[in-house]
């Protein structure tokens, strides 16, 4: 469970969350969404320990992270599969030497089975016949799949993806979008999403988290977002470009 | 002509392309020569920014070869009143125009190759090119000018406060006399048009490789990296071959 | 943020608006005057505990050991692979340089058995591991810089971090090793080959028989001043490696920022090149 209380940030004069409340549960999945700019990523950041809030507290499994060092955090990280909202595979080693780090990093287990071991996770997102490539000689899709089985070695409790299917093709979505109810529903993990995708926030989502302004506008259930009568919900729903919505 | 067996292997590539670079950019300086405020721009930035670093390492340098210098005279003879006039006149005529060579091409070379590199990997020279404004004359000529002026005057610069370190070394660690360590004797004339001649030639080299690089950039942030190394090592390395060719000359010459 | 002590300047001077005009001049211009000092030393002192620091990170990886080999020998094998044309094309010119310059002092003096002695000694004891630890900091540091630069802003490092593991020992210690090691080696090779340049400048440029060369270089008996040389490379490629890992760690700002990040880096190498020489001759002569 990672929960949020009274988190501030702003860049420079820029304030980009001002007082953010809420809980992530457990078994759920979650989508984050709202305007570009309005601080999802900041927060993800933060629950992985890559920024520290101006205020506020982030707890992880009751254990308050927020002052955490370096060293602290390694441990804590293990128990998350956080994929950037750009792949960011490593463009010295091959997709299937991508994979493997990790595992060879922490499970202790050597060069060959390692590399056996990341076939199965590249099978999971459909690249196990690409494995021997570059980064870099793959489509920037199939760069966000693996960089998805690469996040999932290391059996982590709960996943958080930042956009995981924009600029990907609708096919391509939706197998994400499978993944995703999979990761919760048969593996019973934490999935959290941030994302613009309004067709996959409604197909996969038990609850969504609406960011405006800074701090959380509406969070509830699918339903009740659809259902909802909030004039920038409905143009944020809508996609218009005329509203009450500031950006 | 075409029968003769003898034929001049083409120069290489690395040899062509900064030389045709400078053709342009001498031929854009007699066309239209930069304006001052652009200029005195640069030469701030190729000069004055370059002051503390280069006070830093030939001050260093100089304090290491009078430490040498005396140290190892003294293995043989007690006597350390030659040191002084040797090391001038080493610093004069090599120290001095080829170390101050070589953090130019450090700093002021990566400098502009980063920054003509960023300009391209960015497509701000090709649009400079559609909006019909010479990127060679426009970006490189303040530069070139800066470094060719510049580069003697840190020259200068440089040799003066190594020699001040050296004298501080020699002073107050071995207690060489001050008349007796600021000997000119061993400088003649020659020395100082040859220091002059390598930090001029330097100069004139070290933008024009440095911009060659970074207008090859390609591709973000790796070839801004690409740039950025490859203007560091060839500039270094054209200053080491230029200072071994003049010397050589020189030596020949009978200078 | 201690820069902010020095913003006073002006403030000062605002609020002492009742004292004489001159001393407002005054007050202005030294905070002018001074300001850059003031930064200038104190970012100098940010870059230094930075890499300190670093440092610290670094030994703590390695007692005990406990860093990536399979990338430690990528690392060697990439530093001398892109390191060892240019160290002895520097070599070289460097050796056929020295000779060269003793060339004018044996013209004059005519004391031709001093050649030998007096190139090996610059070329192994101070000029040697200086021009090739400046190439070797162009080439293998700046390329370091780059290279970390582009994983930090491509958020390579981050993935890394997110992964659990740990940038320090997976991508700065086994480029630490690397570069200490092959600057040895390096400057073994380097050597070798400045004494080969300086033998072919001998006979070709300055005209003296090369036995006489070689003759003055074994009475020299250089072989403190040839091991010093090594340590010195030793450091270097320490020095070298912890000022470009830091730069290419810190990069910030797309493909502009990398291109500083590299500039710095060789810039601040360049410094501590000559530092550590100094220290390392001070202590060892």
């Amino acid at each position: 469970m990672i929960a949020f209380q009274g988190i501030h940030k702003s860049f420079g004069d820029k304030v980009v969350l001002s007082g953010i409340d809420l809980q992530i549960r457990d078994r759920e999945i979650t989508f984050i969404i709202g305007a570009s700019g309005t601080g999802k990523s900041v927060l993800m950041k933060m629950a992985a320990g890559l920024l520290t809030p101006d205020s506020g507290r982030v707890i992880v499994d009751g254990e308050d992270v927020t002052d955490f060092g370096e060293d602290r955090w390694q441990r804590i990280r293990t128990r998350y599969a956080l994929v950037f909202q750009h792949p960011n595979l490593f463009d010295s080693m091959t997709l299937r030497e991508n994979v493997a780090l990790p595992l060879r990093k922490h499970r202790g287990i050597s060069r060959k089975a390692a590399f056996f071991a990341a076939i199965e996770f590249l099978a999971m997102v459909g690249m196990e016949d690409k494995a021997d490539l570059m980064p870099d000689e793959v489509g920037p899709s199939q760069r966000k799949r693996v960089s998805i089985a690469r996040a999932l070695t290391l059996d982590p409790t709960c996943a958080i993806l930042d956009e995981p299917t924009t600029g990907l093709d609708v096919v391509a979505s939706r197998t994400i979008d499978d993944l995703i109810s999979r990761l919760a529903r048969e593996l019973g993990k934490t999935v959290v999403v941030v994302s613009h995708d309004l067709r996959s926030i409604f197909g996969v989502a038990d609850r969504i988290i609406f960011l405006y302004k800074g701090r959380v506008h509406l969070d509830g259930p699918s339903q009740a977002f659809h259902a909802s009568r909030d004039p920038v919900v409905r143009q944020f729903i809508g996609g218009e470009p005329d509203g009450p919505m500031e950006t | 002509m075409s029968r003769t067996a003898f034929r001049i292997p083409a120069p290489p590539e690395v040899v062509v392309a900064p030389a045709r670079l400078l053709g342009q950019v001498v031929r854009a300086l007699g066309h239209r020569f930069p304006p001052s405020d652009r200029l005195f721009t640069q030469m701030h930035n190729v000069g004055n920014n370059s002051a503390v670093f280069i006070s830093v390492t030939l001050g260093f340098l100089g304090l290491i070869l009078v430490y040498q210098g005396c140290v190892q005279t003294l293995k043989v003879l007690p006597d350390l009143s030659g040191v002084g006039a040797a090391f001038i006149f080493a610093m004069v005529r090599t120290f001095g125009p080829t170390i101050t060579g070589m953090m130019i091409a450090t700093r002021v070379g990566a400098g502009i190759a980063a920054e003509i590199g960023s300009m391209t990997v960015t497509d701000q020279i090709e649009a400079m090119k559609v909006a019909n404004s010479d990127p060679v004359s426009y970006i490189l000529g303040p530069r070139f000018v800066s470094c060719v002026v510049m580069t003697p005057i840190l020259w200068v610069f440089g040799t003066l406060v190594g020699v001040l370190f050296g004298y501080l070394m020699g002073h107050w660690r071995f207690g060489i006399a001050t008349q007796t360590f600021l000997d000119l004797g061993l400088v003649s004339y020659h020395d100082v048009v040859i220091g002059f001649l390598k930090a001029l030639s330097y100069g004139i080299v070290i933008p024009v490789l440095a911009a060659d690089a970074g207008f090859k950039a390609r591709g973000g942030s790796e070839g801004v990296g690409w740039a950025t190394t490859t203007a560091v090592v060839n500039a270094s390395f054209a200053v080491i071959v230029l200072d071994f060719v003049i010397s050589t000359l020189s030596f020949l010459l009978g200078y | 943020m201690p820069g902010r002590s020095l913003d006073t300047g002006p403030a000062g001077a605002a609020a002492a608006s009742r004292r004489p005009r001159f001393l407002d001049a005054v007050s202005a211009a030294l905070a002018i005057a001074v300001r850059p000092v003031g930064k200038g030393f104190l970012d100098a002192c940010t870059i230094v505990g930075g890499m300190t620091l670093l440092q610290v990170r670094i030994f703590r990886a390695m007692i005990p050991p406990s860093f990536d080999y399979d990338e430690t020998l990528r690392q060697f094998e990439k530093v001398g692979v892109r390191s060892l044309a240019v160290v002895i094309m520097t070599s070289l010119f460097v050796g056929a340089l020295m000779l060269v310059q003793t060339g004018n002092f044996v013209r004059d003096t005519g004391a031709t058995s001093m050649v030998g002695w007096a190139t090996g000694l610059t070329v192994l004891a101070e000029v040697g591991p200086v021009l090739i630890g400046l190439m070797f900091s162009g080439r293998v540091g700046a390329n370091n810089t780059a290279e970390l630069g582009t994983m930090t802003i491509t958020e390579q490092v981050d993935a890394l971090r997110v992964l659990g593991i740990d940038p320090v020992r997976h991508l700065v210690v086994p480029r630490f090793v690397a570069m200490c090691v092959m600057l040895v080696l390096l400057t073994c090779i380097g050597d070798l080959f400045a004494i080969t340049g300086a033998a072919i400048a001998c006979q070709l440029i300055v005209g003296i028989d090369v036995r006489v060369f070689w003759q003055g270089l074994l009475e020299g008996h250089l072989v403190g001043e040839f091991v010093m040389g090594l340590v010195k490379g030793f450091f270097f490629g320490g020095a070298i490696s912890i000022v470009s890992c830091y730069w290419g760690l810190r990069v910030e700002g797309g493909a502009e920022g990398v291109g500083r990040a590299v500039n710095n880096s060789v810039v601040t190498s360049a410094i501590a090149i000559f530092v550590v020489n100094f220290l390392v001759t001070m202590l060892w002569v």
